[in-house]
């Protein structure tokens, strides 16, 4: 009996252990912001703008931000993903088509030993402190309800991401810097996510597909002042 | 020994060890927590950057002479919000887009736009109240069209005089609710010229305009040439299957000559593969890698 309750106590105590150890917050509050690009990949482009855009105003918003270049180490960028406020993916993406829709995307900088799937995203211990996601690649605001474990939006709102900004066409390398750096200035001038997305295009004189965001889960989400997600 | 005095000596023990357990725990995540911060902090020196930081292309001006006033600018957005908005305008000096517009800023009510301070036409405009508000729902782009059209009318100088078609597209943005996009291009005998152009944001689910773009006036381009691309003379079978059945391209020369920039060449066609590099505002061919710049030439 006594064992019993001796057992218990330490299964309840190292479940809060390893939650607490797996999703720290940080005070500031953590950015991680990605950007790839190849010309040896198979595909053309340089995503990397799409992250390095976005610096200076997430930044000032006051998270501590990083930028991370054709970072290889798929592992780090789950485990602080689980540390994260904000999130960006900013590259190629591997399209999954059936009944000739695209129905999901994964994240594909395998170049660099980084491929991230919907399901590796889910399959991640906890996402509840990521305030918001945003994956600037094609396709990666996709979501039919028939194929729901392909779409990466999907994922980051079931995981409990507050708001997940994606897009449901094919982008063009041009705008990824243009885009980003418009939209991320917009929520450190006070506006909500979808009115930073709005504003944004407003603003750019060539669309490149950035005009067909979509948000997942709280569209009126202010990113200013940094905090993580409730 | 009693076996009471043995329970009680089991609670004592197990007491300690869970002290014991719980001081580790919150030592063990804290030590975790602070090597994890010290390891994401190294594996960044390691990540070299080689970005550079964003050059601000936008100034505030505090001498508003030759512009339209404050006030001005202020009645023209009462025209289209209505009153009861008190918006602190700041005069701006877009250097990029060399224009020079009174901007004004309400974050917290969602509601921000950008007068021209030569002319006092409406650049931009969004409000996000209107995103919410209730209405009629928009069935179809015929009907999204015939808004934008009564709209853009009712402002600035409307689109008389002006060479253009119009295109009305649907957005699903999930959370974000139903949209439509409806955007009158500017054209040069049939061929589009990007810079020109006015879109108009709908709800789809309540007919309210809240958002409005018109760079129309801001970019007078010069139409240089006209180059035709064949699309059977693109090699690359993914560039090829993406070029639009008539690929003709527009060469455009946008006079920027700011200290910040320089002049630039750029052309400028939707879809057309021309790429350009954002850090040098130069624009480069995607067939051949070709850096467009002084002759404007391919």
């Amino acid at each position: 009996m006594k064992k019993r309750y001796i057992m218990g106590a330490m299964v309840l105590f190292s479940s809060l252990f390893l939650s607490t150890a797996s999703a720290a917050q940080y005070n500031p509050p953590w950015a991680d912001l990605y950007g790839y690009g190849c010309v040896l990949c198979g595909y053309d482009g340089d995503f990397r703008a799409g992250a390095t855009a976005a610096e200076t105003p997430v930044d000032n918003m006051g998270y501590d931000t990083f930028i991370w270049e054709n970072y290889g180490n798929e592992a780090n960028i789950k485990n602080w993903l689980e540390s994260d406020a904000i999130f960006l993916y900013s590259g190629h993406a591997q399209g999954w088509t059936a009944n000739g829709n695209i129905i999901g995307i994964d994240f594909d900088a395998n170049y660099y030993g980084v491929y991230i799937t919907p399901s590796e995203i889910r399959s991640l211990s906890d996402l509840g402190d990521l305030r918001f996601a945003a994956a600037f690649s094609c396709w990666s605001g996709v979501y039919d309800p028939s194929y729901s474990s392909y779409s990466m939006a999907k994922a980051f709102q079931d995981e409990g991401t507050d708001a997940y900004l994606g897009f449901t066409d094919e982008l063009y390398q041009y705008a990824f810097g243009d885009f980003s750096g418009k939209f991320f200035t917009n929520t450190d001038n006070g506006y909500t996510v979808s009115g930073a997305a709005t504003k944004a295009i407003g603003d750019m004189w060539l669309d490149g597909g950035f005009d067909t965001w979509t948000i997942f889960g709280n569209s009126n989400l202010k990113l200013d002042p940094a905090a993580y997600g409730s | 020994m009693g076996v009471n005095q043995e329970v009680k000596k089991m609670r004592v023990i197990s007491k300690i060890l869970l002290g014991l357990f719980i001081f580790g725990i919150f030592s063990g995540a804290l030590v975790i927590g602070f090597s994890e911060k010290e390891y994401r902090a190294s594996e960044y020196t390691k990540n070299v950057k080689t970005h550079q930081p964003m050059k601000k292309a936008v100034v505030s001006l505090e001498d508003t002479t030759g512009f339209i006033s404050h006030d001005e600018a202020e009645k023209k957005l009462d025209e289209i919000i209505g009153e009861g908005v008190n918006f602190k305008a700041t005069l701006l000096d877009d250097r990029y887009n060399k224009k020079i517009y009174w901007s004004f800023d309400n974050p917290k009510e969602g509601i921000s736009a950008k007068v021209d301070a030569t002319n006092g036409e409406l650049i931009q405009y969004y409000n996000e109240r209107l995103r919410k508000s209730e209405g009629s729902e928009v069935s179809n782009a015929n009907n999204a069209i015939e808004i934008a059209e009564s709209y853009v009318t009712n402002i600035d100088k409307g689109l008389s005089g002006k060479d253009y078609f119009v295109d009305a597209k649907f957005y699903n943005r999930q959370d974000a609710g139903k949209e439509w996009i409806v955007t009158f291009q500017g054209t040069s005998n049939g061929v589009p010229v990007l810079p020109n152009r006015i879109k108009v944001h709908i709800g789809a689910d309540n007919g309210k305009v809240f958002a409005y773009s018109n760079y129309w006036s801001v970019v007078n381009p010069e139409i240089l040439d006209r180059v035709k691309i064949k699309k059977e003379e693109v090699t690359n079978m993914q560039k090829r299957d993406n070029l639009p059945k008539t690929a003709e391209l527009v060469i455009v020369y946008k006079s920027i000559s700011e200290d910040d920039f320089g002049p630039v060449w750029k052309l400028l066609y939707p879809d057309s593969r021309i790429y350009p590099n954002g850090t040098e505002i130069v624009w480069i061919d995607a067939e051949n890698g070709k850096t467009v710049l002084e002759s404007g030439m391919l």
